[in-house]
C-alpha cells in the first residue's frame, strides 16, 4: 500500500491516490462554489424567487430569469455538489484502505448537505424564517469544512505530516538542512538559538509544545469564526446588514447610543463588527503561533500566510460592503471570505492536532 | 472485505447519491399544469385563487357599525427642496420585462411632479373613527403588468378581497412581507392567471414584491374603514363621506415616512390638509 493508502498495487496504486486526491479537493471546490451560489441567492434576495420546492414553477427547469436564476441555479449547483459528495463517499469506500477517519468525515458530509437540502426546501416553503435560513448558512460551512478536511487527508501533505519519521530526523538535526520529504524545510536557526540548551532528541519536548500552543490558539480562532459565520448569517437573514449604516464608525461616532442600540437590528449588527475584532486577535496570535512552526513543515507556515491575507481581504470587503449599500457581488464575496477564513483554519487545526503528540510518540518509541 | 462486499457498498451509496441529487434538484419532472396554482406556495393564506370577489361577511355578534356622512378631507401633498431626479435603470434580467420597457425606466418610489405634487402618498384616517366598517365587496385589484404593479401603492379594507393578477407574459411571484398578517408567497408562471387573497388585520403598510424581478414593487396600506386615498400624479387626495368629527390624519411616503395632521370636520363640511415632505425627512 502507497502512503495515501488506496487499494491496488504499483502503478495502479499511484494512480488511484493521485485521482483520489483531484476528486477530493475537487469536491471541496465544488462545495465552495456551492456556498458561493447560495450567498448571491442571499445577496440578491432572490430567495423566494421560486416559491415551491422541490419543483421549480412545477417544473424541473423554469425559465431563467430574474431572480430565478439565482435559486433555480442555486438548487441545479446543489444537486450536481450533492451528487459528487455521494460519489466522493462511494470512491472513498471503495478505492481507499484504511482510512477510517475520512471515510467517516466522507460519510458526516453525505449527511450533511442532504440536511442541508432539506433545509433548503424547508425555508423556501416557509418563507424564508431567519432561524432556518441561518441554520442553512451555518450547516454549508459545515459541509464546505468536512470536505476541505476530507481533502486535506487525502494530500500528500497529510501523509508528510502523519509520518512519524519527520520528527526523529528534525530531532537529529545539528544545523541547518532540509527535512524528509519535498515540502518539509530545515529547523530554523531561531528554534536553536531560542533553546541553545536543547539538541537532538532534547528538542521533541519542545515541538510538541510549540504544536500544542499552535493547536490551542487555532483552535480559538476557528470557533470564533464559526460564531461570526454565525452572526452574519443571522444579520443577513434578518436583513439587518445596514442596521448601523456607516463603517468604521457608527452611526458618526465611536460607540452607538442606547436609543440607536434599541433598533432592530443594531446590537446583532454591533455584534458582528465587535465578533471581527475577536476574530483578528485570535487569528493574529494564531497566525504567529503557525509562523514559528513553518520550520516543522512549510505548510504551517503557508496556512500562517493565508489566513493572515484573508483575513485582511475580508474586513475590506465587510467596509466596502457597507459602503456600497450591500451591493451583491460584495456581500457574496463577503460571504465566500468568511467561509475561506472558516475551513483555513479548520485545516490547520486538523493538521496541528494530527502531528501535536508525534514528538512525544517518537520519544516514547525511542526511550 | 471481499471485492464482492465492497462493490456493493459503492453500488449502495450510488443510489443514495442519485437520491439525494433528486431531492436537491427536484425529482418530479413532469411539467405541471401552469395555470394552476398548485405549483405556487403560500404559507397560511386566507383563500386561495377563489376565482370569484368574497363578499362582505357580517358578523352578528359584531359591534356597532361605523357611520358614513358627508364630510370630505382633502389636500395636496408637496415635495419642499430641490426636485429629486428619478432613479433609473434597466429591467436586463428578462427578455420579457426589456420588450415592454425598452432602455431606461424611473423608479417608483420618489415621483415628484414639475409642480412639486408627489404622487403614490398613502392618507388615511389614522384615529378618529369608531365602529365597524364591512369590507366592500369589490375586490381590490394589484395587477402586474409590463413588469411592474399596477397601482404601486393602493388602500384596502381589512377583510376585502384582493385579486392578484398576472397580465405579462412572463412568470411572476408575488411575495407580500406584512408583519401583523400572514404572508404569501405566489408563483404566477402564466399570463392570465388570477389569484385571490385577504388580509384580515389592518396594517399601514404592507410591502408586495417580485423575487424574480427586483425592482417590482408595491404598498397596500389596509386600514379598518374606508377613509383612506392615494395621492394622484399631482399630488392631490380627497377622503370623502367621513361623518363629522377629529380625526389623525397620515401620510405615508415610502421613503420619505410618515406625517400626521388632526383635524375637525363638521357634517357635510370639506377641509384642506396638505403636507409637505421634504428628502431625509
Amino acid at each position: 500500500m502507497s502512503a495515501a493508502g488506496t487499494r491496488g498495487t504499483g502503478a495502479h496504486e499511484a494512480r488511484n491516490a493521485r485521482i483520489l486526491r483531484i476528486a477530493t479537493r475537487s469536491v471541496a471546490f465544488g462545495v465552495f462554489l456551492l456556498l458561493l451560489a447560495g450567498a448571491l441567492v442571499t445577496s440578491t434576495e432572490s430567495g423566494l424567487a421560486v416559491p415551491d420546492w422541490p419543483l421549480s414553477y412545477g417544473k424541473v427547469m423554469p425559465p431563467m430569469v430574474g431572480g430565478i436564476l439565482y435559486e433555480h441555479g442555486h438548487r441545479l449547483v446543489a444537486a450536481a455538489v450533492s451528487t459528487l459528495v455521494g460519489l466522493e463517499l462511494g470512491a472513498l469506500l471503495f478505492f481507499l484502505e484504511g482510512k477510517r477517519t475520512v471515510k467517516l468525515l466522507a460519510a458526516a458530509a453525505f449527511g450533511a448537505i442532504l440536511l442541508q437540502a432539506v433545509l433548503g426546501g424547508l425555508t423556501v416553503l416557509f418563507l424564508l424564517p431567519p432561524a432556518i435560513s441561518s441554520a442553512h448558512a451555518a450547516l454549508a460551512e459545515i459541509v464546505f469544512a468536512l470536505t476541505a478536511v476530507v481533502a486535506l487527508m487525502c494530500s500528500k501533505s497529510w501523509d508528510d505530516l502523519t509520518a512519524h519519521d519527520v520528527f526523529p530526523r528534525m530531532a537529529d538535526v545539528k544545523g541547518p538542512r532540509p527535512l524528509s520529504g519535498a515540502r518539509s524545510a530545515p529547523l530554523t536557526s531561531a528554534i536553536r538559538e531560542e533553546n541553545p540548551h536543547l539538541s537532538g532528541l532534547h528538542q521533541q519536548p519542545r515541538i510538541s509544545e510549540s504544536l500544542s500552543f499552535a493547536f490551542r490558539w487555532t483552535l480559538a480562532a476557528t470557533g470564533a469564526i464559526y460564531v461570526q459565520i454565525l452572526l452574519g448569517a443571522v444579520m443577513r437573514h434578518t436583513g439587518a446588514g445596514l442596521a448601523i449604516p456607516d463603517f468604521p464608525l457608527a452611526f458618526g461616532r465611536f460607540w452607538p447610543s442606547l436609543e440607536e442600540l434599541q433598533r432592530p437590528g443594531v446590537a446583532l449588527h454591533l455584534a458582528h463588527r465587535i465578533g471581527a475584532l475577536v476574530v483578528v486577535l485570535l487569528v493574529v496570535f494564531a497566525t504567529r503561533a503557525l509562523a514559528r512552526l513553518s520550520s516543522v513543515h512549510t505548510v504551517f507556515g503557508g496556512f500562517a500566510a493565508a489566513w493572515t491575507g484573508l483575513v485582511a481581504i475580508q474586513i475590506l470587503l465587510g467596509a466596502l460592503s457597507i459602503w456600497s449599500r450591500k451591493a451583491p457581488s460584495l456581500t457574496a464575496a463577503h460571504l465566500a471570505g468568511g467561509a475561506l477564513c472558516w475551513v483555513v483554519g479548520v485545516l490547520a487545526a486538523a493538521c496541528l492536532g494530527a502531528c501535536r503528540n508525534l514528538p512525544n510518540a517518537v520519544s516514547s518509541s525511542r526511550a | 472485505m471481499s471485492g464482492l462486499a465492497v462493490r456493493f457498498r459503492f453500488a449502495s451509496v450510488c443510489a443514495v447519491t442519485a437520491l439525494a441529487a433528486a431531492l436537491a434538484a427536484g425529482c418530479g419532472g413532469k411539467d405541471e399544469d401552469e395555470d394552476q396554482p398548485k405549483s405556487a406556495r403560500a404559507k397560511g393564506a386566507v383563500s386561495e385563487s377563489a376565482p370569484q370577489p368574497a363578499a362582505p361577511a357580517a358578523s352578528a355578534a359584531a359591534p356597532a357599525a361605523g357611520a358614513t356622512g358627508n364630510a370630505s378631507i382633502t389636500g395636496r401633498i408637496v415635495f419642499e427642496g430641490p426636485i429629486p431626479a428619478p432613479e433609473k435603470f434597466k429591467m436586463t434580467a428578462d427578455a420579457f420585462c426589456v420588450k415592454q420597457n425598452p432602455g431606461e425606466v424611473a423608479r417608483q418610489d420618489a415621483e415628484v411632479g414639475p409642480d412639486r405634487g408627489i404622487k403614490d402618498v398613502f392618507v388615511y384616517v389614522k384615529s378618529g373613527i369608531t365602529g365597524t366598517y364591512p369590507p366592500p365587496a369589490t375586490p381590490a385589484v394589484i395587477d402586474q403588468r409590463g413588469c411592474r404593479y399596477h397601482p404601486h401603492v393602493f388602500g384596502m379594507v381589512a377583510g376585502q378581497s384582493l385579486d392578484i393578477l398576472n397580465s405579462d407574459d412572463t412568470l411572476h411571484n408575488i411575495h407580500s412581507l406584512p408583519e401583523k398578517n400572514e404572508s404569501f408567497n405566489l408563483g404566477m408562471p402564466v399570463k392570465g392567471m388570477k389569484y385571490t387573497k385577504k388580509f384580515d388585520k389592518p396594517e399601514v403598510m404592507i410591502h408586495i414584491k417580485c423575487d424574480v424581478h427586483g425592482w417590482m414593487s408595491a404598498y397596500c396600506g389596509v386600514v379598518a374603514h374606508p377613509f383612506f386615498a392615494v395621492t394622484a400624479a399631482d399630488g392631490t387626495y380627497a377622503i370623502k363621506n367621513l361623518p363629522a368629527g377629529t380625526y389623525t390624519i397620515e401620510a405615508w411616503h415610502e421613503k420619505w415616512g410618515t406625517q400626521t395632521q388632526t383635524v375637525t370636520v363638521g357634517a357635510s363640511e370639506s377641509k384642506a390638509v396638505g403636507f409637505t415632505f421634504k428628502a431625509g425627512a
